[in-house]
């Protein structure tokens, strides 16, 4: 396959992940709005989208003040903000389009109907329709695109580049959600409240972990397990290393030798070797930065071997 | 001559190339061009690239060859044509300039080297103002223009702004050439979306419909 095609569909699958994690966060984060504040850390929430996915300074010069609302606008349907999620989409498409004869019809009719609906998108019709249910919306749009692919596509490049291009961007995206939250939502020295339980709970179910943590931990909600859960858990779909094994299983079935192959085998193997309390005590957000990082080296490592990125 | 595949760097024999000469080697031609392949010329002057079409070729764009076609299938082959040419007037003669001219709402007039529809004149839509600009052009540069009777295109039924209207269509076969000639089952049908137009063209917003063969 030309190393250019590789570089769309892989492209097509990071903006379809991305927009997808934008929403849960977004979808969290308006979830957590409605709790009764409690230690005054609710107008920093809206913060954490911008964190995550924005341009702050621009932001605050076409928007003003961080509102809701306004967070909302901006990363939901903003057209100038290259992260928001209707350029994610619009992105995913054009690379959809430009290497439209690799993909399956389903797979091309699925994303060309998440670009179409989401253009007829306004922000009044985003706010009479509910946020909630928009942000459903493109979480089913991105569920039923990966299992077009998983449904349709042959065991070639373009279905392996997409896959690899989900979890590169999945690792990174849950990183960085719990390196955000993390610090808003550690209740420090004081004991747990009721509120901790609800935000902590919104925070696992914006990984659609909530069930999971039950069935493995049962009993209360506490930080140290979800993170274990989010971090280490190898039967976690969105964990880091959930999604680290699936890269390094790609990579080894491309190319068992190359560089980017081993370094995700180091990835993933630092993962499978740490242990929860060791990672809190030199601090989390420290981890997931740094992972974070070596992440998106991996990334350049897999342009440069099979895209020739120039 | 490589091109850049996820299993590293692969020989390329042949290019199949539909850009322009302008545009096809920033370092030979125009430095500005976003297309192409920089260094493309050196490779074909060495012979390590074969291009289909050739640097330079072109001939067969310019619409005044087609009516020699006729001329070319009895030289060649030795045959009458099967297929009867449209009529075509060719402005450089004085003879057919002069019917052009006083024919101008009848024709439809083409720049030889133009396409997409772009720089003609459809006589029968055209207002007494466009003919008379385009005489002007005409008469200018005479070289440069053919005409041809204005074809009755058929309609089909097509959906505009949620109603069923008429709308102009043609149809392009395509046909494999090689040791035997087959005409593909199927083909490019495009239709004009305006009311009345006669362009088809795609890139003046026309569209295409689905092409049904109902025995091959």
């Amino acid at each position: 396959m030309l190393g250019r095609t590789a570089n769309n569909v892989y492209w097509m699958a990071r903006y379809v992940e991305r927009a997808e994690n934008l929403a849960r966060l977004l979808a969290s984060t308006y979830h957590m709005s409605l709790l009764p504040a409690a230690s005054g850390n609710d107008a920093r929430q809206w913060e954490a989208p911008l964190q995550l996915a924005g341009d702050r300074g621009d932001f605050v010069s076409r928007f003003g003040e961080v509102t809701p609302g306004s967070v909302l606008a901006y990363m939901a349907l903003d057209g100038d903000n290259l992260s928001s999620i209707r350029c994610c989409i619009r992105l995913a498409r054009e690379n959809a389009r430009a290497t439209r004869p690799e993909l399956t019809t389903e797979v091309w009719e699925g994303i060309n109907q998440s670009y179409l609906e989401l253009e007829a998108m306004s922000y009044p019709k985003l706010v009479d329709q509910g946020f909630r249910e928009f942000f459903e919306w493109v979480k089913e749009r991105s569920h039923l695109f990966r299992g077009a692919i998983y449904g349709t596509m042959r065991r070639g490049d373009a279905f392996t580049f997409s896959r690899l291009g989900t979890f590169i961007e999945r690792a990174d995206n849950t990183a960085r959600f719990l390196a955000i939250k993390w610090d808003m939502l550690s209740p420090g020295g004081r004991p747990m409240a009721a509120e901790d339980y609800y935000r902590w709970g919104a925070l696992l179910r914006a990984f659609s972990a909530f069930k999971a943590y039950r069935e493995v931990y049962s009993g209360i909600i506490e930080p140290r397990r979800v993170a274990e859960l989010l971090v280490l858990r190898r039967d976690m779909p969105r964990s880091l290393f959930a999604c680290t094994a699936e890269v390094n299983d790609i990579l080894r079935h491309l190319r068992e030798n190359a560089a980017c192959t081993r370094l995700s085998g180091q990835i993933n193997e630092r993962l499978q070797r740490n242990r929860i309390d060791g990672i809190l005590r030199s601090g989390l957000p420290r981890f997931l930065n740094g992972f974070i990082a070596r992440n998106n080296e991996l990334h350049g490592m897999i342009g440069q071997e099979f895209m020739l990125v120039l | 001559m490589f091109m850049r595949t996820t299993s590293g760097p692969r020989r390329v024999d042949v290019v199949y190339r539909r850009i322009d000469d302008d545009f096809i080697d920033p370092l030979s031609f125009d430095a500005h061009s976003m297309l192409g392949v920089p260094g493309l010329l050196s490779v074909v002057r060495n012979g390590r690239v074969s291009l289909a079409n050739a640097i330079g070729t072109g001939v067969a764009d310019d619409k005044a060859i087609y009516c020699f076609i006729p001329d070319m299938i009895e030289f060649y082959l030795g045959e009458k044509p099967i297929l009867k040419n449209v009529p075509t007037f060719r402005c450089a003669l004085p003879d057919d300039r002069a019917y052009v001219v006083d024919h101008l709402e009848e024709l439809v007039v083409k720049e030889v080297g133009g396409s997409g529809g772009y720089g003609m004149l459809v006589g029968p839509m055209s207002t007494a103002e466009q003919r008379n600009d385009f005489r002007h052009k005409l008469l200018a540069d005479p070289d440069n223009f053919i005409a041809q009777p204005t074809l009755n295109l058929s309609t089909v039924p097509t959906l505009i702004d949620g109603q069923i209207v008429p709308r102009h269509v043609d149809l392009r076969p395509y046909v494999l050439t090689g040791e035997t000639t087959q005409v593909v089952p199927g083909g490019l049908t495009r239709v004009a979306l305006r009311d009345g137009s006669l362009v088809v063209n795609s890139s003046q917003g026309g569209g295409t419909k689905d092409t049904w063969v109902l025995e091959a």
